[in-house]
């Protein structure tokens, strides 16, 4: 097939928030409600309105849909049917172009074979499923309701119901935990062969019960060091795997990266949908209500249940899309992409913080792109500090 | 005017007993009509009523019938209230006869309340004793009353019982001043003599002299002398405080008021100087006359050195209503282009700083504050008045270092005796004397280097007597110590402006814990940084801060990126603030703080 004349449609993902989980995790400080076994029929409808007073403010002919993302929460906890009625209003709204892809996030504990086949016929094709750990103990600690042979058997059923783009979420750096043990559960999502691999450090924010434990001595954070050194292993492992480091935290066989996170990364625009999700349309971001009850009474009264937002400054955008570009050591920050977007050029908008972080060893220029060196991720922070305004 | 006619008093009252309440209740029965209520007239600057002290004095003309009908006049005189501020306070109340002690009848006796009263009847004030608030449904009168009797020492059985906020017993409070405050006394035709208790500055008029006239006229026309300083001039307006200037034209013996005589410059005008006819001199000044010198030294930098001439004029405004304040240019290595400031004491320094920071948006850097020292050079003997570390010779050039002693009168509650002495021993005070003016208190004496007060002694000793402990000095002279000049050295560079000047004994420790403070306030760096501290050549102390080896945010997804920039761009805003020595930032807190000690520090 030829395509004749270019597509000049901009390229939009939509995600979707489900803020339902069983049990709330002893890190966990996104919006979710606990306690939860299935997802409400009235919150999926929620859903749907909000995304239709979204899309009639947008300029529907200028975008096509490229990617969905369920994420939460706890997206596994919807039936199949709820999946399918999410999907179809989502894609009916705004055509996409090739295959758009629909991911979605879930537990080992509500994945079963028959609801992923469900939600492969509702038109899921990628899943992410929140393993976290193949330690017990580990799993325990972090209030995770599944064990290391329930994730087995998650990922056995994804595979019989044919899931062939399937991501496993890890993280290391855990209080109480080695890193000798993060690296075995790192070996093991390996040794299982999936495309897609998320490794996190845990991000402990003080408002989680994991937090306070650490806050009040109860549970004791790894050793810097030791951290970096399982940080650098890990990433030594997977890329010996054939695992490319496309994100500071993200690793895929060829062909297989998240389109929808790389579409945050590389500065694209895209609505976000339910309790406390945001969405960034051409410099304008927007933060949902995290009240379900506020949620509710918007959505209800037909009124866009937004919370805040913010319009953002040429150089505030210029800042964080080379903050969001430095994550990606594959492609980094394009100089030529850079001046097609914001008509200035890079080395002129940044110049002299980059010949620093050059000297620093932070960075390098390849070619056309600026990119971080291993340095330059493990400092990563450093890197987007000096970049931003 | 009659000095039958006058009451000049004060009022002492810890904050928020309703001393400012109760001048405005004052002002309006003298007929002023206050525009808000709530919005007090006396204090005038916001840092003052933040940290509840009073800074100027503002003096201020209340007019009543009095008992016989006829006019009364009463000079209401404010005083401030810390010990930097002593003399100041002193001479306000040296300018009074009586003063009113206002106490919160559901507070009781505080702290600051005891002091201000023993320092009024050590100027053979009378004290008439008013009790507040008695509105309130938790006031208690009778404990109250014990209190003050037990405590302050002070006859409370004919206590006015007030509510300022209400107005209930002011009146009687009125008349009670006007019966027991004892009249001025003083001749209209003897030579004049006035007590300089305050000033400040005005644009027009040029520095406007507050005072209290004791004997004769002051005319209009007059050619006046400052006794203490020489200076002659002749006044152009007299005239007393309301809520705004009324010219006079003459003041005479018993009254309080102000003039003005073309005074450019605030430094001729010393508060508790005696101000005297130029042509027929009084014999004698008002007692009590202390130079005011600077004690304590630091440098204030601009953290952006474009902001250079701006500090400049802020200080140069500010200097014209605080006398006390010096400035001369200086630069370091580290800071670059700033000033060497004085000031009377810590407290002085943070009012000031306080003041350039929100008054006049100045972003500054402060650094270690020191006292004036005198170094005795090697072979040609010569002495050195060094105010700053950075203008010691060179270790090698020094024979000899003297600092300055201090003879301190401390006033502490009987039973924390034994820990303030231990305090003084260990801050290396000399034990004069002790006496016990009543049964309750003691007045310990010592001669104490003033460097060791500027550090923290107030502070130690108002938490060793539970705020009941006061203290006041005044210099004695310059003593040789065995003190050395530390040097901090930054990743190898020594850093002129954390250099300080320490007793030898304590050196290494004192360096040790400065340099470990100095650790907790420098972020860590991408490459170890090394913190020194050298005597000389020497490393007496050091301390490493790790390198920062890896910073990143695991996850940043959609919704994360916003809070993610801000975060970041306040980390970097923050480093704008910080000094650049080298490649490491260090923040402005750092400079100040590192000197203070710890609790468990000699």
């Amino acid at each position: 097939m030829t395509q004749t004349t270019p597509d000049l449609r901009a390229p939009l993902g939509v995600y979707l928030h489900i803020p339902y989980c069983r049990r709330r995790c002893t890190y966990c400080d996104f919006v979710s409600t606990g306690s939860v076994d299935a997802v409400p029929d009235s919150y999926v409808d929620l859903l749907l309105d909000e995304w239709h007073m979204r899309v009639r403010r947008l300029r529907r002919e200028n975008y096509r849909l490229e990617t969905v993302y369920f994420g939460g929460g706890t997206p596994s906890l919807l039936s199949s049917g709820q999946l399918a009625r999410l999907v179809a209003g989502v894609t009916s709204t705004i055509p996409g172009a090739g295959t758009i892809e629909i991911s979605m996030e879930g537990n080992p504990d509500s994945l079963a074979l028959e609801g992923i086949r469900g939600y492969l016929g509702g038109g899921v094709n990628r899943l992410s499923v929140g393993v976290q750990s193949f330690d017990d103990a580990s799993l325990r600690r972090l209030g995770r309701l599944h064990t290391a042979a329930v994730a087995e058997a998650a990922v056995a059923s994804a595979r019989a119901a044919g899931v062939s783009n399937l991501s496993l979420d890890l993280m290391y750096g855990l209080p109480g935990g080695s890193g000798r043990q993060e690296l075995c559960s790192l070996e093991r999502a390996i040794q299982l062969g999936v495309e897609h691999i998320s490794w996190y450090n845990l991000t402990l924010a003080d408002t989680t019960e994991l937090g306070r434990k650490v806050a009040d001595g109860s549970e004791l954070m790894p050793d810097e060091g030791e951290v970096l050194a399982t940080m650098r292993e890990g990433w030594r492992m997977l890329a010996a795997a054939g695992y490319a480091h496309y994100e500071v935290s993200n690793f895929a066989l060829p062909g297989f990266e998240c389109r929808h996170n790389m579409g945050y990364w590389q500065y694209r625009d895209y609505v976000g949908v339910g309790l406390g999700a945001s969405g960034c349309l051409q410099g304008q971001r927007w933060t949902n209500v995290s009240r379900m009850d506020a949620y509710t009474t918007a959505v209800l009264q037909e009124i866009l249940p937004t919370d805040t937002t913010e319009s953002l400054s040429k150089r505030r955008r210029e800042g964080e899309y080379a903050m969001l570009r430095m994550r990606l050591p594959l492609i980094g920050l394009e100089l030529r992409t850079f001046q097609e977007l914001f008509g200035e050029d890079a080395l002129t908008v940044f110049g002299e913080s980059l010949a620093e972080l050059e000297q620093e060893g932070l960075i390098v220029v390849r070619g056309d792109a600026i990119v971080c060196t291993q340095r330059g991720l493990e400092l990563n922070n450093v890197v987007a500090e000096a970049l931003i305004a | 005017m009659n000095p039958t006619r006058i009451r000049n008093f004060c009022i002492i009252a810890h904050i928020d007993h309703g001393k400012s309440t109760l001048a405005d209740r004052f002002l309006e029965r003298a007929g002023f009509i206050l525009k808000n209520r709530g919005d007090q007239v006396l204090d005038q600057m916001d840092l003052e009523k933040e940290r509840g002290i009073t800074i100027k004095a503002h003096p201020i003309r209340l007019t009543y019938t009095g008992r016989d009908g006829a006019e009364m006049v009463f000079n209401l005189i404010d005083t401030p209230g810390h010990v930097d501020f002593n003399y100041e306070v002193s001479r306000s109340l040296a300018a009074c006869e009586g003063a009113v002690l206002v106490v919160d009848a559901t507070q009781g006796v505080e702290a600051q309340t005891v002091a201000n009263t023993y320092l009024a009847v050590d100027h053979n004030l009378t004290i008439v004793v008013a009790v507040n608030k008695i509105d309130l449904p938790n006031a208690d009168v009778d404990e109250t009353r014990r209190e003050i009797e037990e405590i302050v020492g002070v006859d409370a059985s004919d206590a006015c019982l007030i509510s300022a906020k209400t107005g209930a017993g002011v009146d009687e409070l009125v008349r009670t001043i006007e019966d027991r405050i004892p009249p001025p006394v003083g001749e209209a035709t003897a030579a004049l003599k006035c007590l300089v208790f305050d000033s400040h500055f005005d644009t027009y008029k040029g520095v406007v002299v507050h005072i209290r006239v004791f004997e004769g006229t002051m005319r209009k026309g007059d050619r006046i002398r400052f006794m203490a300083t020489g200076g002659e001039f002749d006044v152009v307006e007299v005239g007393y405080f309301e809520l705004v200037p009324v010219v006079t034209d003459v003041l005479t013996a018993g009254e309080v008021g102000y003039f003005a005589a073309v005074i450019r410059v605030p430094s001729e005008v010393h508060i508790g100087d005696t101000v005297t006819d130029a042509h027929k001199p009084t014999p004698e000044p008002v007692p009590g006359y202390r130079p005011v010198v600077p004690m304590v030294f630091a440098g204030l930098y601009p953290v952006d050195a474009n902001d250079y001439e701006g500090l400049k004029s802020s200080l140069q405004r500010l200097q014209l209503n605080d006398a006390s304040l010096t400035f001369e240019p200086e630069t370091s290595g580290a800071l670059g282009f700033g000033f060497r400031c004085g000031f009377s004491g810590l407290l002085h320094l943070d009012v000031i700083t306080e003041r350039l920071r929100r008054e006049y948006g100045q972003d500054i850097v402060i650094t270690v504050p020191n006292v004036r020292y005198r170094v005795i050079k090697r072979n040609t003997g010569e002495a050195v008045m060094a105010d700053s570390p950075s203008r010691f010779p060179p270790l090698g050039e020094i024979e000899a270092i003297e600092e300055p002693f201090v003879k301190a009168q401390v006033v502490v509650p009987h039973e924390s005796i034994g820990d303030v002495m231990e305090l003084a021993k260990k801050r290396r005070g000399i034990y004069l004397n002790m006496s016990y003016p009543e049964s309750r208190r003691a007045v310990l004496e010592y001669e104490l280097p003033l460097s060791e007060i500027i550090t923290d002694f107030f502070d130690r000793l108002k938490s060793i007597t539970r705020g009941y402990g006061t203290l006041d000095y005044e210099f004695t002279g310059y003593r040789r110590e065995p003190l050395v000049k530390v040097d901090v050295l930054v990743s190898g560079t020594p850093v002129d402006a954390l250099s300080f000047i320490v007793y030898e004994d304590d050196a290494q420790q004192i360096a040790r814990s400065m340099l470990q403070r100095l650790r907790k306030y420098i972020p860590r760096q991408m490459y170890e940084v090394a913190l020194q501290a050298a005597i000389g050549g020497k490393i007496i102390a050091r301390e490493n801060i790790v390198q920062l080896r890896k910073d990143v945010l695991a996850k940043c997804y959609g919704g994360d990126v916003s809070r993610k920039r801000k975060l970041l761009e306040k980390q970097k805003e923050g480093k704008k603030k910080m000094k650049q020595i080298g490649k490491v930032s260090i923040p402005q807190e750092a400079f100040l703080s590192i000197l203070k000690r710890d609790s468990d520090d000699s």
